[in-house]
């Protein structure tokens, strides 16, 4: 499967500019990736999915995103929903997988403003959802909600909650510089009633058994997806890096400069290239072994600890900075004949620039955080 | 396999026992290493437990009683012990990669060696001080004096780098043994870093070294000494000198690891003049974050290098010069990872730290010293590296 993904870059990269401009994953790109199977990596077994490591990801993101970092996106997000839908509870699997086991699931985060609020039976939304990335070919929407406490004064509560698409209406207001083609748009809900059992809380998902291990024994339903899962950004993080590289490599190699030097033999271009290399090695070794350990935990039967899941977020956010210091460490050496709107290069340094201000790869905020656990003082987000 | 385990020994500990062992040492070590700077030597009772734990024999060959365990375990036990004292980690890094490279060697001069000990210890050493060989009959006549001895304090033998002049002019490097009998020992080593390593020069004064106990290191890294070795194992398909074998970038990250616990447990209990803890401070959570994801990173960079080594050697190809390349640039730059994490933990000492006896300050002189070693000089293995991202012949002869 990783051989098919790297077999496509080439059709991916080449379709990228109009993903771009169309503000949308070509569905015949979608139509390929579902095709292949890429959705269904970490899809639980019993609705016919692979069930494979969470590394897979990582290593198909690495692919992918050499040809189309909004693609790539696409692909990790509704991926990894199917692996979150895996540890949700059986009837949740039911409703979306019974009928459909093809059926695929965005998320999204209320930043405009979205509100639930308690009924009998489950919660009632209202507002506008944002960030659906995938939300053009998703059937469902795995909506992040904070329930009000019961007593109306301590903290909310973070949950996962499940709506079909018949539920929301798709607001178009992705105008983002970067990861464009992903058209990652809001949701707008009026009035919709989510019943309880389509809801599960975020500490139910910390590592160890999640509801979802009732039908899925796998150890990958016992691994943390708050903290290990925020692979699904670093990873096409990644695979921008690396395709960003491979053009630099491609185009320094029959490149003179203006005194008909060969660019290839400036030691400057050179450390560049070299240092971007070796940053790029060490994010992609860093990230498979933070895979490797969460499944080695899980497989034992163990349950990881804060220290590890802090480390996992930790190195995550971390792997996505060397892969953005990566590319502005080439950025120079596209020089001016670079800048066209239709650039492969500038648009990896566009795409890879906006997925590392996704929250959860946030350096200034994961590293703090990441010290204060180390200092032994209480994490600032529950969800670690 | 993630355990980096080659094949399986009879009796052996596997690597996992082997690193949890070397866990034991970490403390030990730590103790020991103010004294140990001071005396610029490791204390005997350190060599005695890497020799008696088995460590030193981690790449022997198990014809003569090694474990033939793999690159990553020699990685892994080297960043446990350095976390207590980069120099304990330096000397075990450097003695068991002698072993690994004079399992290269000819059946003979491993006979030579340990067929009647197999706890002999081999030193190496290059002629940085001008030390000269001359070719004779039936091998070389060496002169002069050989620096950086890492481990000469117990060492039985010495496999010295030495260029021999070739008929056609020019030199070829070789690693040529000679037995403790045929040096002196020149106490020169007063390096403000790894100062426990002891890594003095040695003397020869007109000795002969038979052909046997020769390798062109050339012929090693084209995989051509390997019938005559006998050592068929998947470890010495992949030799040391093709930057597979983390004999400097090991103690490295230990270092790094060191210092980062230095300034994690000190700050974790200590208020600023204001009263304030130390750990509540932002700036200082951010540092010891980046600190640790540099650490980490390199370490899984050089682990995955371990392991693809490794899977090369286990399918008996060749390696290329990309691999190796790639491994010595990344080699390098896992070092300047650890270096920069040390740099950016540096101002949280406080004037306070500027003691001889500090753990952190004297993982900050130790790791400097430590990248000073050619094969961790990034400047030159980023730019072999770039030569072949960008198409270009290598300029290294070592490539």
């Amino acid at each position: 499967m990783v051989d098919r993904a790297r077999d496509m870059i080439p059709v991916l990269r080449a379709r990228a500019r109009d993903a771009e401009l169309d503000r949308a994953v070509p569905r015949e790109t979608f139509e390929q990736f579902a095709e292949e199977g890429f959705f269904r990596i970490h899809q639980p077994e019993r609705f016919g999915g692979f069930g494979w490591d969470i590394g897979m990801m990582v290593r198909l993101g690495a692919e992918l995103g050499q040809g189309c970092g909004s693609s790539c996106w696409i692909f990790s997000n509704l991926a990894v929903q199917n692996w979150i839908l895996g540890m949700n509870r059986p009837e949740a699997q039911e409703d979306v997988w019974g009928s459909d086991p093809l059926a695929l699931v965005a998320s999204s985060f209320p930043t405009q403003g979205g509100k639930v609020e308690r009924a009998e039976g489950g919660l009632i939304a209202n507002g506008l959802w944002s960030f659906a990335s995938g939300v053009d070919f998703a059937d469902w929407n795995n909506m992040q909600v904070f329930v009000p406490s019961e007593s109306g004064d301590g903290p909310p509560e973070h949950r996962f909650a499940l709506v079909p698409k018949s539920d929301y209406e798709i607001v178009d207001d992705w105008f983002s510089p970067g990861l464009a083609g992903t058209g990652s748009r809001s949701i707008r809900l009026d009035n919709v009633f989510i019943p309880e059992h389509r809801t599960v809380p975020s500490t139910k998902l910390m590592g160890g058994p999640s509801p979802g291990s009732a039908i899925n024994p796998g150890a990958l339903y016992r691994v943390p997806p708050l903290t290990l899962g925020t692979k699904v950004f670093a990873a096409p993080a990644l695979g921008i890096a690396k395709g960003a590289l491979a053009l630099i490599e491609d185009d320094l190699s029959g490149r003179n400069t203006v005194g008909n030097a060969p660019m290839a033999e400036l030691p400057t271009a050179q450390v560049r290239v070299a240092e971007a290399g070796a940053e790029i090695d060490a994010a992609e070794a860093l990230l498979l072994k933070d895979c490797s350990d969460a499944m080695a935990i899980a497989e034992a039967g163990g349950v990881p600890v804060l220290d590890d899941r802090a480390r996992w977020r930790r190195n995550n956010a971390f792997a996505v900075q060397l892969c953005v210091r990566a590319v502005e460490r080439l950025n120079p050496l596209v020089g001016a004949r670079g800048l066209t709107p239709e650039n492969d290069f500038l648009r990896m340094f566009r795409d890879v620039h906006a997925a590392s201000l996704q929250i959860t790869v946030s350096w200034d905020i994961q590293s703090v955080n990441a010290g204060r656990i180390r200092f032994g003082l209480p994490s600032l987000d529950p969800r670690v | 396999m993630a355990d980096g385990s080659t094949s399986p020994k009879t009796g052996g500990p596997d690597h996992f026992e082997l690193v949890e062992m070397a866990k034991g040492l970490t403390e030990t070590v730590r103790s020991r290493a103010a004294d140990a700077e001071k005396n610029r030597r490791l204390h005997r009772e350190t060599h005695e437990a890497l020799l008696d734990g088995g460590f030193y024999k981690v790449q022997m060959p198990a014809r003569y009683g090694g474990l033939e365990m793999s690159h990553r375990t020699m990685l892994d036990c080297a960043v446990e012990i350095g976390r207590g004292c980069g120099s304990s980690a330096w000397i075990f890094s450097n003695i068991a990669a002698q072993n690994g490279i004079v399992s290269m060697a000819s059946r003979r001069a491993q006979d030579d060696v340990w067929a009647d000990n197999d706890n002999a210890c081999m030193a190496s050493s290059f002629p940085a001080k001008g030390g000269k060989v001359v070719r004779v009959e039936g091998g070389i006549v060496a002169n002069g004096v050989w620096s950086f001895a890492s481990g000469v304090d117990w060492a039985d033998w010495n496999n010295m780098q030495v260029f021999v002049p070739r008929d056609g002019g020019g030199v070829a490097h070789h690693m040529a043994l000679v037995p403790k009998s045929d040096y002196r020992v020149i106490d020169d080593w007063n390096s403000p870093g790894l100062v426990a390593t002891g890594s003095r020069s040695i003397e020869l004064d007109n000795v002969f070294i038979p052909e046997h106990r020769m390798l062109n290191t050339a012929e090693a890294r084209k995989g051509a000494t390997i019938e005559a070795s006998e050592n068929f194992g998947p470890i010495f398909r992949v030799p040391p000198m093709c930057g597979a074998n983390k004999i400097f970038s090991g103690p490295v990250i230990g270092m790094a690891r060191g210092a980062l616990d230095a300034i994690e447990r000190d700050l974790s209990a200590r208020n600023n003049v204001a009263g304030i803890p130390m750990a509540t401070l932002t700036t200082a959570q951010m540092r010891v974050a980046e600190a640790g994801a540099l650490i980490e990173a390199a370490w899984a960079l050089m682990q995955r290098d371990c392991d693809v080594a490794l899977e090369i050697g286990k399918i008996g190809r060749l390696t290329t010069v990309e691999d190796r390349a790639f491994w010595r640039r990344n080699n390098a730059y896992a070092g300047v990872m650890c270096v920069k994490a040390v740099d950016i933990l540096h101002p949280l000492i406080g004037a306070r730290g500027l003691k001889p006896d500090s753990d952190f300050m004297r993982a900050y002189r130790d790791i400097h010293a430590a990248t000073m070693q050619i094969n961790m000089a990034w400047d030159r293995h980023a730019i072999s590296a770039a030569e072949i991202q960008l198409g270009l012949t290598p300029s290294d002869p070592r490539a």
